[in-house]
């Protein structure tokens, strides 16, 4: 019990994480986090992706299971009985810590779209005529518009939830835990998806429902905001607990310092170098989401050179899915233009390219999500790298032929043969375009597992039964075994290990100083500062900074990741 | 803009708003529809005759439309495929597809028929028919819902146990693949409601042709179908199958057990996590939907008919889903499609001699109802919206 | 589609081989416990009979062989249309009309419009064989690009759509042959036909292999094995294969490897509706009466079905599984003649049952559990009874 920590401005604490560790496989979750909640507050928890925080709430939800340590709550303030003393409690289930009043509003809403709000607010816990299920509409919309009105959020009950605003669905969300009489609310990242003038307004809410007398823990990565609402804020790096403050107490700056800590960047022998001519120039790019109703990005204009890495920094969710979709072509652009210099040195407009043209120009492409895009994991390893180019024009064959490592020996090759006979030319040339060539796909693909270094009992493997990081290996072989003039790499080195991450970092490092051009996505601000020559912050869909490696520095950048800062637009 | 596209412009936002006022609304849509049925034969008998007089075509396939014969013909053809259909509705808005409704019909038919020959109670009949349902229907839900097996492959083994079930049966039971003919008592027989002693009296009364001889009206209601008196001509499960209309439609808009199975189908983790035990409601929704099949098939044979053949449900099965689909997953929707699939197996009564010079082969008109469900399912007519979760199984572990 | 992908993945060999083996093994047990209650209320199968006529009978007796090779045939070509589209992953189950419309139009072309034409190089077997079955593959093939152009373009899910297009299918063969009133290619040599077309010209018919044993085995079946493995070929070494599977398993990863999934769905669909449409060819051109008649198919695209499933949708697979099903038919066929007291429709009922447990591996995997589980358990107990001095667990 972590009684003696201080009543805050003498409020009572009410729930108490105690000494809370989680492990997953490999990987330390959460390591001895201890956190008091007082009544009447807005904590915030604030953290990378990554951190923790989610998994410490889907543990306070009753989600997951601690491996060690309790929580305990004051039995009294969640209505669960008459002590004022500490009691420890275990929730098996969601519905468990439902019922003792904690109401959890996820990042992803929990919404029917097709239905109005009243009914998503009291699904499962209906207004319907005594002994009948027959639903009692009246009482229900009666009901719904008396808890909005009460607690400041007005919400009209028979809007259909799809024609709402991201805002009010929110509210919807919000309204549902406290129909089931929530008395702390848990909001995980509740402003990732809402406009300026949006986010006003759920602060406005969660003032109003903390003077009601509610507790309210607030998730979230963005720097200001707990600056803005919060009483305490308590910061999570790595799992652990790295320092509880109050809005009087700091700055952004120190809570960046405290979020991301202090870098050591270990110095990767990366010679200065000139960067040459360019090879990708995005105009003007707008681009739309699904539904066509709203812009995932804004006003994109940038530049990438030679003998360049340009790193696109922010946390995920900001439009860097979308970015890179657009130029790979799996997005259409709602205007803009994207020139790209292909491999014949030629400047072409791909913007109306098919995905594969595009990716035949010369772009190599590793996507972030690798099981659901990049690789097909019942496919053999060979088959996954014949991906990439399963529609190259055949006659590149001499060329995908003197890629491969002369080592490796095989009885016959598909060679091109050069038969004077026409018809004999014909008969192959047929054959070529028909069947796979599976020597050629068995060359390739051992000349990657050498120089990749992957570990796989043979090229004929199915890679599901390979480790992620031999995965990865594969992937990045075989965009980087085309030579291509642009690389697109989101996320290269998620889920696998160091190892393998130093050596990626090492292969792009080489690419790039042999003349290719890399775009590099990634939310680890770690990698990003290693590896790029220079910067692009995106932030809501927009670029909000961008400058090369020597102007920014490591503070910069993570308040404009965070949504703390706007720089200069500078090209 | 030119003159002529904004006066299309005009037009069509004014029938738009048309359409929606309430009683004149439906009954306007119903008109297109029946126009556009009418419209599509004209133009392939051009094919097959060539251009007739439109409005003499218009005058006799508007009255044979509306003609009470085709009214009532078309009310029996359609009650059994709209029983299945309003059942398809509920498994199908709980994520479960159940392509097996053609055997659970086939074998509620089946066991209609044996039920009635041996007790010569059909309403015991009906009963056990709606039971045998059930339990296809609770099979189904067993290896999909429990065992997670995939939808359609089950509703496949379904259909094919049901054919080989209900073939040896028959050959055990009556040493043929048909059953006798039933006695009339032992069936469910026509109401012929009008010439019951006072009831038929007060029933006169709503009839229309009880006001023929009354001036301006009476003409007017002359080209109508006398919906009363094709009413009452029916026999009981017609009437017991439009009075469940509004009790499933209720079933599933209006009370708690509908919402939940609604949520389910779009979206069961939010109904999970809102307290639902989503797997007892789907089992509920696939059952409910293999009673209804069974009351479906046996409403064929001891209703419509008075004896089993082997082919006798003929598609109307999956028919049923055609029309649970173009109804857009609604009761009433599901509903209404069927009457349009009823009217045009009404309609295979030769109607070449009820209009003039029209040539039409009769399999022409009966593909209309097909061809019309793929363009609905293609995104020809309106957006079709399934829902959103429907097929996959429902694994708690994935929260 | 959880399961349904589980069933185009690479598996283990040998796991495929248990999974089906102990399916069948399922499905027999539960038709005896069957025939034990219908025994128990009196309606007696004679279980004598049903071993003596349906399994004996079958394998010693050459005319039988031929007759089991003669169900075998046409559902290889069911089989592997349904095989071929879960490959990509779509579900075929048009196969029925696919089957029809195949038939149907091969007939017309070789009872009608050659013969009449009066064009007499063409009514030639060298002539007439070949078109006939491109007739067969080309119409099954539209039958089946259709719900596969909607699937891709228009996201119209292709089993409701194959659903239709079967019911499509006796419209348009009532149309063309079903009625004196109406119908130009019906059987003109007989008042009474109906539903039929006149008899292909004795050019197109295929000739018996063996006719002293039996007028029904012909070139067809081996056509038939040569299509598997053409198939197998397409499926595991060509450049339109790699694509099928790879739309198959992962068409996200696809897209973005630049294949065209919209192509290839059409594609695979319009393949799989020829392959569908030889089988319905081949009946016609094979066997007495030579010619095409509604219904002739009888439930042969949904038994392709259940041979694909069975088979794992591998294409050797499929031989296998199709002569198991011919074997079923034949036995059916050979109990309804022989003997009074075994219904030949348990058949129907035993390839539902295998489907049920075919497609429901949890069944056949939790079962494989808990025997071998009971078996350690056993085992345990045996150690320790026999060596009393080993510690206790």
């Amino acid at each position: 019990m972590n009684e003696g920590n201080q009543a805050i401005n003498n409020k009572k604490v009410i729930l108490s994480l105690n000494n809370i560790s989680k492990f997953f496989s490999k990987t330390i979750a959460l390591d001895d986090v201890s956190i008091n909640i007082h009544e009447g507050e807005i904590l915030a928890i604030l953290g990378e992706n990554g951190a923790g925080k989610s998994t410490l709430m889907k543990i306070l939800c009753g989600l997951f299971k601690p491996d060690t340590g309790s929580i305990s709550i004051n039995s009294k303030w969640f209505n669960q009985g008459d002590e004022q003393d500490f009691v420890d409690i275990q929730f098996a289930n969601p519905r468990e810590s439902m019922k003792c009043g904690i109401g959890m509003v996820y990042q992803h809403f929990q919404l029917v779209n097709t239905l109005s709000v009243k009914d998503n607010i009291t699904l499962g816990i209906e207004q319907t005529y005594r002994y009948t299920p027959l639903i009692n509409a009246k009482e229900t919309t009666r009901l719904v518009k008396e808890l909005g009105d009460m607690y400041g959020l007005p919400i009209s009950p028979n809007s259909i939830v799809e024609d709402l605003p991201v805002g009010l669905k929110q509210r919807v969300e919000i309204l549902k835990q406290l129909y089931r009489n929530a008395n702390l609310l848990i909001l995980d990242e509740p402003t990732a998806v809402l406009t300026p003038t949006e986010v006003e307004e759920l602060f406005k809410t969660m003032r109003k429902l903390r003077d009601a007398g509610k507790s309210i823990i607030f998730i979230s990565h963005k720097l200001y905001e707990p600056m803005e609402i919060a009483d305490r804020i308590i910061v999570i790096r790595k799992g652990k607990v790295v320092g509880e403050t109050s809005p009087s107490q700091t700055n952004e700056s120190l809570l960046a310092e405290m979020v991301i800590g202090k870098k050591i960047l270990q110095q990767l022998d990366r010679k200065k170098m000139e960067k040459g001519q360019s090879i990708l120039k995005l105009k003007d790019i707008y681009v739309k989401d699904q539904d066509d109703k709203e812009f995932v990005l804004n006003n994109i204009n940038m530049e990438v050179f030679e003998n360049q890495i340009l790193g696109v920094a922010g946390v995920q969710g900001n439009g860097q899915t979308e970015l890179v979709e657009s130029i790979i072509g799996i997005r259409r652009l709602s205007s803009g233009e994207i020139k790209f210099t292909n491999i014949k040195n030629d400047v072409i407009d791909i913007s109306e390219l098919s995905i594969v043209e595009r990716l035949n120009q010369g772009i190599g492409y590793i996507p972030e999500d690798r099981n659901s895009k990049g690789i097909i994991l019942d496919f053999r390893l060979n088959e996954n790298v014949w991906l990439a180019f399963h529609s190259q024009d055949l006659s590149l064959t001499k060329e995908l032929n003197k890629l491969t490592d002369e080592n490796i020996q095989d009885q016959d090759s598909d060679g091109v043969a050069n038969p004077d006979n026409k018809i004999l030319k014909l008969v192959i040339n047929l054959k070529q375009k028909i069947i796979l060539p599976f020597h050629l796909m068995h060359r390739l693909t051992q000349t990657i597992i050498n120089n990749y270094d992957v570990r796989t009992p043979s090229d004929d493997t199915i890679i599901k039964n390979l480790s992620g990081g031999n995965q990865q290996k594969v992937l990045l072989g075989r965009e980087f075994i085309k030579n291509p003039r642009l690389i697109i790499a989101s996320q290269p080195t998620r889920g696998v290990d160091v190892g393998v991450m130093e050596k990626v970092h090492l292969e792009l490092i080489n690419r790039r100083n042999e003349g290719s051009c890399i775009i590099l996505v990634s939310s680890d601000l770690d990698e990003i500062l290693k590896l790029s020559d220079y910067i692009v912050v995106l932030y809501e869909g927009k670029i909000v900074g961008q400058g090369s490696i020597d102007e920014l520095s490591t503070n910069d950048i993570s308040q404009l990741m965070t949504g703390g800062k706007i720089l200069e637009v500078t090209i | 803009m030119t003159i002529n596209n904004l006066k299309e412009l005009q037009l069509k936002s004014k029938l738009g708003k048309l359409l929606k006022i309430p009683v004149i609304g439906p009954i306007l849509k119903l008109m297109i529809i029946l126009e556009v049925i009418v419209l599509f034969p004209y133009i392939l008998n051009i094919f097959f005759y060539g251009v007739i007089y439109p409005i003499p075509y218009h005058r006799q396939m508007w009255s044979l439309l509306l003609s009470t014969f085709v009214f009532e013909q078309t009310l029996r053809a359609a009650i059994p495929i709209l029983l299945t259909a309003m059942g398809g509705t509920f498994n199908e808005r709980a994520g479960v597809i159940n392509i097996g409704l053609e055997g659970i019909m086939l074998v509620g038919a089946w066991v209609g028929v044996y039920t009635a020959i041996i007790t010569g109670d059909p309403w015991f009949a009906a009963l056990m028919a709606m039971i045998a349902g059930g339990i296809l229907g609770l099979i189904h839900g067993i290896l999909s819902i429990t065992f997670k097996a995939e939808q359609i492959t089950v509703g496949v083994a379904i259909n094919l146990f049901a054919l080989g079930l209900v073939k040896v049966l028959s050959e055990l039971v009556w040493q043929a693949q048909y059953s006798p003919q039933l006695d009339p008592e032992y069936k469910f027989q026509r109401l012929y409601l009008l010439k019951k002693p006072i009831l038929g009296n007060i029933l006169k009364y709503f009839t229309f042709s009880n006001y023929y001889t009354v001036p301006v009206i009476g003409p007017f209601l002359m080209k109508l179908p006398d919906i009363v008196t094709a009413l009452s001509n029916q026999h009981i499960l017609i009437l017991i199958a439009l009075g469940l209309i509004p009790i499933l439609h209720i079933l599933l808009f209006k009370t708690s057990i509908g919402l939940r199975i609604r949520v389910i189908g779009e979206n069961p983790q939010a109904a999970a996590t809102a307290g639902i035990a989503v797997k007892r409601y789907q089992f509920f929704a696939v059952i409910l939907s293999g009673v209804l099949a069974g009351l479906g098939g046996a409403t064929l044979s001891i209703g419509n008919n008075s004896s089993f053949k082997e082919n006798m449900i003929g598609g109307r099965g999956f028919i049923a889903i055609a029309a649970l689909i173009f109804g857009n997953w609604t009761i009433i929707g599901a509903a209404t499609a069927s009457l349009f699939f009823g009217l045009f197996i009404a309609l295979n009564i030769n109607f070449n001699s009820a209009v003039d010079h029209f040539y039409v082969p009769k399999p022409f008109i009966q593909m209309i109802p097909y061809l019309a469900t793929i363009f609905a399912l293609s995104g020809f007519i309106g957006k079709s919206r399934p829902p959103k979760s429907i097929g996959k199984p429902y694994d708690p572990s994935e929260d | 589609m959880s399961l349904q992908i589980d069933l185009i993945k690479a598996k283990s060999l040998k796991e495929s081989i248990y999974t089906a083996i102990l399916s069948i093994i399922l499905a027999i047990i539960t038709i005896l416990v069957m025939i034990t209650i219908f025994n128990f209320y009196n309606l007696t199968l004679n279980m004598d009979n049903l071993i003596e006529y349906g399994v004996r009978d079958i394998l010693s007796n050459p005319e039988n062989i031929a007759g089991m090779l003669y169900w075998t045939t046409p559902l290889i070509f069911s089989g592997l249309a349904v095989a071929i589209a879960f490959k990509a992953g779509l579900f075929n189950i048009g196969g029925q009309g696919q089957m029809m419309i195949g038939g149907l139009f091969s007939a017309i072309w070789a009872a009608e419009i050659i013969p009449k034409s009066g064009i007499n190089f063409m009514n030639t077997k060298i002539f007439l064989i070949p078109t006939t079955i491109l007739i067969g593959f080309i119409a099954g093939g539209i039958w089946g690009m259709i719900p596969g152009y909607l699937k891709a373009h228009r996201g119209a899910h292709e089993v409701i759509v194959t659903i239709m297009m079967n019911l499509l299918a006796i419209n348009v063969a009532t149309y063309l042959i079903g009625s004196n009133s109406y119908s130009p290619f019906l059987d003109k040599t007989s008042k009474d036909a109906h539903s039929q077309t006149d008899k292909i010209s004795p050019e197109a018919q295929l000739q018996p292999l063996f006719p002293e044993v039996s007028s029904r085995l012909n070139i067809s079946l081996f056509l038939g094995v040569v299509l598997i493995i053409l198939i197998y070929i397409l499926i595991t070494k060509t450049n339109f294969g790699y694509k099928m599977r790879a739309v198959g398993l992962n068409s996200i990863a696809a897209e973005s490897a630049g294949i065209d999934t919209k192509k290839i769905t059409t594609l695979t669909m319009a393949l799989s509706g020829g392959i569908a449409g030889l089988g319905g060819t081949f009946m016609v051109m094979g066997t007495y009466p030579f010619r095409y008649q509604i219904g002739m198919e009888g439930t042969l695209g949904f038994d392709g079905i259940a041979v694909s499933l069975i088979a794992q949708n591998s294409p050797f697979g499929i031989l296998i599984a199709a002569l198991f099903f011919g074997f079923l038919s034949q036995s059916a066929y050979n109990i309804d003649i022989k003997t009074e007291d075994v219904p030949p429709d348990l058949l129907y009922i035993l390839q539902a049952l295998v489907i049920i447990f075919a497609a429901t591996p949890l069944i056949s995997k939790k079962i494989i559990s808990q025997l071998v589980y009971t078996k350690n358990f056993l085992k345990k107990k045996w150690n320790q009874a026999s060596d009393p001095t080993e510690e206790k667990q």
